[in-house]
Order: structure tokens, then C-alpha cells, then sequence
């Protein structure tokens, strides 16, 4: 391992343990003090295991690349996930922002989980420290249009400003990693994952004037990838984890689509979740049963034969006992020209949504698309 | 949760026997309550000696088994149970710590049959011990068959265990169908709610959780017992597509099916040494 590689790594093991021996000569004064103690604890366990993960796997990655594991993904539903990951794993206060072209393709052929390790990589380098900037923006747009051997170059931008699309950048490489900052480990790892993966981490040239603080730094990178049809996409497996698991009476939904396959799984993932669920295989079948009996909450696919979800939602929508109306889509929804502009739908969930997801979010509205 | 266990005492079947082998007393003390509140029977052991001395005097259903531990440490342990025709059946499922790829890879070579990573997620712990619980009295109740066996076969008294037996015997015997709830409750005589109802009731997971279990171990069992490709393979277990299969399997045992195949091959080869 380089030797500024090495120091960087050795001081980001020391410094928590530094800290908990500190915590630990500090006579708890209240209960409160030490849960407080009790949590630094554990997140200081939490940032030494990551540490070391990334440890074990910048060495193993220098003697064998990962292996590159390309699936049909759906491209909207994978980049939302990663931006609320963002947001969740960013300091409180910190805006998490996304830009994501809404005419990309809906679903493409690529390793997720190697693009996720590379952003949540990136996004760990920019807040080292704790030092994050603000606003971080997580951008995704096509470089051009699919071509006529239907692939497309992907191009993925995350930073503390939006992308400009003319900015000059400069490949990361050994040289720049060496003058080890303490985010060269994660920028390190994504160089690994991205060679793997056949393309190359860059960063924005700097034009720092050398008056004030350098500006925070925005990386870019490409993916050439086919597009593929959602036919061909795997759905996620329906493991939940314990905090989704049911509590309370059972909440009546009504889930439409016309793939049989997707309201299997969604009817398996809504049922172990505690919600009673009804099935229609299309926006009609769904309005003839909600006339005869009223549903709170609505999860709708985004096609439907004859009827669509926006006319599910005009059709529904302006009733006293109005569901709350979830679209379930590949692609962000199209407001049709003319569209009442009082309805909405209560969420946009993209698909394949996944399990945990998908409890959290129906989990927290009410009828009439309230928050609880 | 009320479930598989629930049913164990109720309908007369003996609770199944746990044997828990760690030397932290710490995470045998969280694991040992996390399962006797499922109503299984624990019993524990502080090294890999007394586990395999302990396995041998009882016989457990099933053995989670630390990997470090001081004496003799699981591998070891392991390669004892399997190598005496009295413990070899028992299903091993090794306790191993985050971010140790290669410590998963030499525990399934030596015969576990799983493993979970510490720090533990009860769920997952839960989880995985049914589905090898299931799958060893399934691989009891097939060889006896095969074996001619004259014991009469169990007696299911309880019409919610017959319809979930039915469902996974008719799940394993088309993994490589895209069978729909519909067509599962249909064939084994219910409608879909009430199956997906007793299943989660009787075995804890979901229908499609469970399906998706049983591809993944029929494609280990596949990667490591045949030369099929790794498309035939996805074929043969429901996958669209090799990549689907090899992203499902990647996500569920922590590496690639390439890896897994080579790994099981160099064992083979050194065995053969």
C-alpha cells in the first residue's frame, strides 16, 4: 500500500478509538450520558468495521479486480435508492440533491451493487470528516442518445454543485491519490471498481484562484451500458428486515398491475408487511372493486390497459373517500396536459420498489395522501 | 412470531435441537435467548472440542459454529462432524465475522451448509435456521424413500403443515417454472391469500422468499457437483438470464457463482492430493 495511502488509513483507525478512550474518562453524569456514551460506542465499532471492509477489499482488489456482474436494473429505482441512502447517511442539515434527465431509459444492464459501492465511495470522500458540503448533488444523465446497437453512455456526476456538462475534468490516478487526503481509501476503492467495470474516475480541474478555501471537490464518471426491457429484470428477493415487520391491525390495499409476476410479489412483500391486501389485474378491474367496497390505500403500476394510473386518479381522486393513490412506475410520471392540478398521487415509488421501501413509505400515509 | 414453532409443541413434534458453539459468552448468551424465545432447544458449547464432543453425545438438529475460537477453532470442528457418520447429516451453519469473503468460501467447502455474519440480525438468524431445518428433514424424509425405508412416514395431523409440505415439494420439483401464487395455491388445493397466509404462518418467510432460497441452493448444489455453465445452471433454477442468477446468487452468498465453483473445484482437487 502507498505509503500516504497507509498514514491516511492508520489515523482514520486511531481516531475513533482515540475517541472512545477519551469518552471513557468522562464520569456519566445522567442516564442521558450514558446512552450518549453507549452510542458513541457503537458507531465508533460501526466506522472501525467499514474501515477495515475497505481495508480487506482495496488489498484483495489489487490482486484480483472484482468480478463485474451485470443484471437488467431499472435505472430510475436504482438511483433513487441511492440518493435517499445519501440522505440518510449525510450529516443532519446537509441538503442531498438530485438531478437525475427523466428521458433516460428506463431500464439498462449494469452491476448495482458495483455502482452503488462507487457512490456511496464518493459520497463518503466528500463528506469526510464530517465536513460536508452543501448542497451535495447527485446528477445522472446520458452523454447521448441509445445507439443503434442499443447502448448508451451514462454519465454519473456527484458533488457540491450541479453539473455544468462543459466543466474540464482530470482523471483521478496513482499520482493524485498519493498526496493522501484522509478520502484517499474511498476515492482508491472507487478507481478499483470503476476500472473494473471499464471506465474511470474523474474530477472537476481545479480553477481554485488560491484566495479562500478550495471549493469542495465533484466527481464524474461514465458507464457504457444496453438498455434492456423490464421483462427481462429479476424482482428483488421479499426478505424484509425486523424493523418493517408488522405492528397494529392489518390496513386494507388494493395493488394494480397487469404483470401477474409484480403483484405476486408485491401482495407477498404488503401481506408479511401487515397490510390486507386486494389484487386487480387492471386499473377497470380496480375501479369496479373499489366501487363496491372502498380501499384507503391505492398502489397502481404505470400501464394499464385502456385506463392508465392518472385516469385511475381522476376517477378516484375527487371522491369523498378518496384513496390515497401510490404510482408505482419505471419512469418519472408525465402530468397529462389539461390534468386537474388539485390530484396528485400521494408517492411515485419506482420499480421494482424494494421491500423495505416500499413498507416505509405506504406505512406512513394515511387516506387522502396524509403523512402520518 | 408464532409459526413453525408454535406448531411444534402444539401438534406433538419435539422441539428441534440447537447446539450453539461460540466461545464469546457475550454473543452465545444474545443467540441462546434469541432462539429459546422461538421455542427451540438450545444447547451450548465454549469451544470447537467440546462442540464436536457434545454433537456426538447428542446428536443436534442443527449447529451454529463459531469460526475463531481458542482449542480447536470451527474449521476443524467441522471437518470432524463431517468426517463421523453419526454427525456428517448435520446441518452446519458457521458464525463468521463481516467482511471475511474468505472465511465464508473455506466454511462451505468443509460442508456448512450456511453462514451468518456477526453482528447478528435476529431475522436473518431465524430465517436461515428454518430453511436448513426444512431442508434437512426434507434429505431425511428423500433418503429413507429411496432407501425403501420401512418406518411409516410422518404422520401430519396438522392441514396447514400438509399444505405447506405440498407447496415446497411442488416448488422444489419446478424451480425452473415462473410459477405464480395462483398456480401454486391452485395445486395444492387453496386460494392465494390463504396460502401465502399459512406459509408466512407455518415456516416464518414468504412464498417467494422461500422460492428464491431454494434457487440459490439448487444452484450452489449445481456450481459445485456438475460442470454446467453458469447459463444452464440459471436455466435450470428460473433465472432469466445468467446475469439475474449471478446477481441473486452474489447478493445471498456474498460472491459470485464463478467464485463459488472455483473455490468448491480447488478444495476437490487438494482432497484429491
Amino acid at each position: 500500500m502507498q505509503q500516504p495511502l497507509l498514514a491516511a488509513f492508520s489515523h482514520d483507525l486511531r481516531a475513533p478509538l482515540a475517541r472512545l478512550i477519551q469518552a471513557s474518562r468522562v464520569q456519566p453524569q445522567s442516564a442521558g450520558d450514558e446512552a450518549a456514551y453507549r452510542a458513541a460506542v457503537a458507531a465508533c465499532a460501526r466506522q472501525q468495521l467499514a474501515l477495515l471492509d475497505d481495508l480487506l477489499d482495496y488489498t484483495r482488489y489489487g490482486q484480483t479486480p472484482p468480478e463485474v456482474v451485470a443484471a437488467p436494473t431499472g435505472l430510475y429505482a436504482l438511483f433513487d435508492g441511492t440518493v435517499r441512502e445519501a440522505r440518510a447517511a449525510s450529516a443532519a442539515g446537509t441538503q442531498v440533491t438530485a438531478v437525475c434527465d427523466d428521458r433516460l431509459p428506463p431500464m439498462v444492464v449494469l452491476d448495482a451493487t458495483l455502482l452503488r459501492q462507487v457512490l456511496r465511495k464518493l459520497l463518503a470522500a466528500l463528506g469526510h470528516g464530517g465536513d460536508w458540503p452543501a448542497p451535495v448533488v447527485l446528477a445522472l444523465d446520458a452523454t447521448g442518445p441509445v445507439s443503434p446497437q442499443g447502448r448508451i453512455v451514462l454519465r454519473f456526476s456527484v458533488g457540491a454543485r450541479a453539473a455544468s456538462g462543459t466543466a474540464e475534468t482530470v482523471d483521478i490516478d496513482a499520482a493524485a491519490l498519493a498526496a493522501g487526503s484522509g478520502a484517499a481509501l474511498d476515492l482508491a476503492l472507487a478507481c478499483q471498481l470503476l476500472r473494473a467495470a471499464g471506465s474511470r474516475l474523474q474530477r472537476e480541474a481545479a480553477s481554485h484562484t488560491g484566495i479562500g478555501a478550495a471549493p469542495p471537490p465533484r466527481f464524474f464518471f461514465e458507464l457504457d451500458v444496453a438498455v434492456a426491457v423490464e421483462a427481462d429484470a429479476m424482482l428483488p428477493l421479499p426478505v424484509l428486515s425486523s424493523e418493517t415487520l408488522p405492528s397494529g391491525a392489518p390496513r386494507r390495499i388494493l395493488v394494480v398491475d397487469t404483470a401477474p409476476v409484480m403483484l405476486d410479489y408485491l401482495g407477498d412483500v404488503l401481506e408479511h408487511g401487515g397490510f390486507d391486501v386486494d389484487r386487480a389485474g387492471s386499473a377497470g378491474e380496480a375501479l369496479d372493486l373499489h366501487g363496491a367496497q372502498s380501499f384507503p390505500l391505492v398502489l397502481c403500476g404505470h400501464q394499464q390497459p385502456g385506463l392508465d394510473a392518472w385516469d385511475l386518479l381522476r376517477r378516484l381522486g375527487p371522491s369523498p373517500m378518496a384513496p390515497s393513490i401510490v404510482l408505482h412506475a419505471l419512469t418519472p410520471p408525465q402530468r397529462p396536459r389539461g390534468f386537474p392540478p388539485q390530484l396528485d398521487f400521494a408517492a411515485v415509488l419506482y420499480r421494482p420498489a424494494a421491500p423495505d421501501l416500499l413498507l416505509t413509505v405506504l406505512g406512513e400515509l394515511e387516506p387522502n395522501g396524509v403523512r402520518r | 412470531m408464532s409459526s413453525a414453532i408454535a406448531s411444534f409443541a402444539t401438534h406433538g413434534q419435539p422441539r428441534p435441537r440447537i447446539l450453539i458453539v461460540d466461545d464469546s459468552r457475550d454473543d452465545q448468551r444474545i443467540l441462546t435467548e434469541l432462539l429459546r424465545r422461538q421455542q427451540y432447544h438450545v444447547a451450548v458449547a465454549f469451544d470447537g472440542r467440546q462442540g464436536y464432543q457434545q454433537a456426538l453425545a447428542t446428536v443436534p438438529d442443527l449447529i451454529l459454529l463459531d469460526v475463531r475460537m481458542p482449542m480447536m477453532d470451527g474449521f476443524a470442528a467441522c471437518r470432524l462432524l463431517k468426517a463421523n457418520r453419526a454427525t456428517e447429516q448435520i446441518p452446519v451453519i458457521f458464525l463468521t465475522a463481516l467482511g471475511e469473503p474468505d472465511e465464508r468460501v473455506a466454511g462451505l467447502v468443509l460442508g456448512g451448509v450456511d453462514y451468518v455474519s456477526k453482528p447478528y440480525n435476529p431475522a436473518e438468524v431465524f430465517a436461515r435456521v428454518r430453511i436448513h431445518l426444512g431442508l434437512a428433514r426434507q434429505g431425511r424424509d428423500a433418503e429413507g424413500a429411496a432407501a425403501g425405508d420401512p418406518a411409516p412416514p410422518p404422520v401430519h395431523h396438522n392441514p396447514d403443515e400438509v399444505m405447506v409440505t405440498a407447496a415446497m415439494r411442488l416448488i422444489g420439483d419446478n424451480l425452473d417454472a415462473q410459477l405464480t401464487l395462483a398456480d401454486i395455491a391452485r395445486r395444492v388445493g387453496t386460494y392465494e391469500k390463504r396460502l401465502s397466509h399459512v406459509f408466512r404462518q407455518q415456516t416464518g418467510m414468504t412464498v417467494f422468499a422461500y422460492i428464491g432460497e431454494e434457487r440459490i441452493a439448487r444452484g450452489r448444489q449445481l456450481l459445485a457437483a456438475t460442470d454446467m455453465s453458469v447459463l444452464e445452471i440459471a436455466d435450470r433454477t428460473g433465472f432469466h438470464n445468467p446475469g439475474n442468477f449471478s446477481t441473486a446468487f452474489r447478493e445471498r452468498m456474498g460472491m459470485t457463482p464463478s467464485a463459488y465453483r472455483q473455490a468448491m473445484q480447488a478444495d476437490a482437487g487438494g482432497a484429491g492430493c
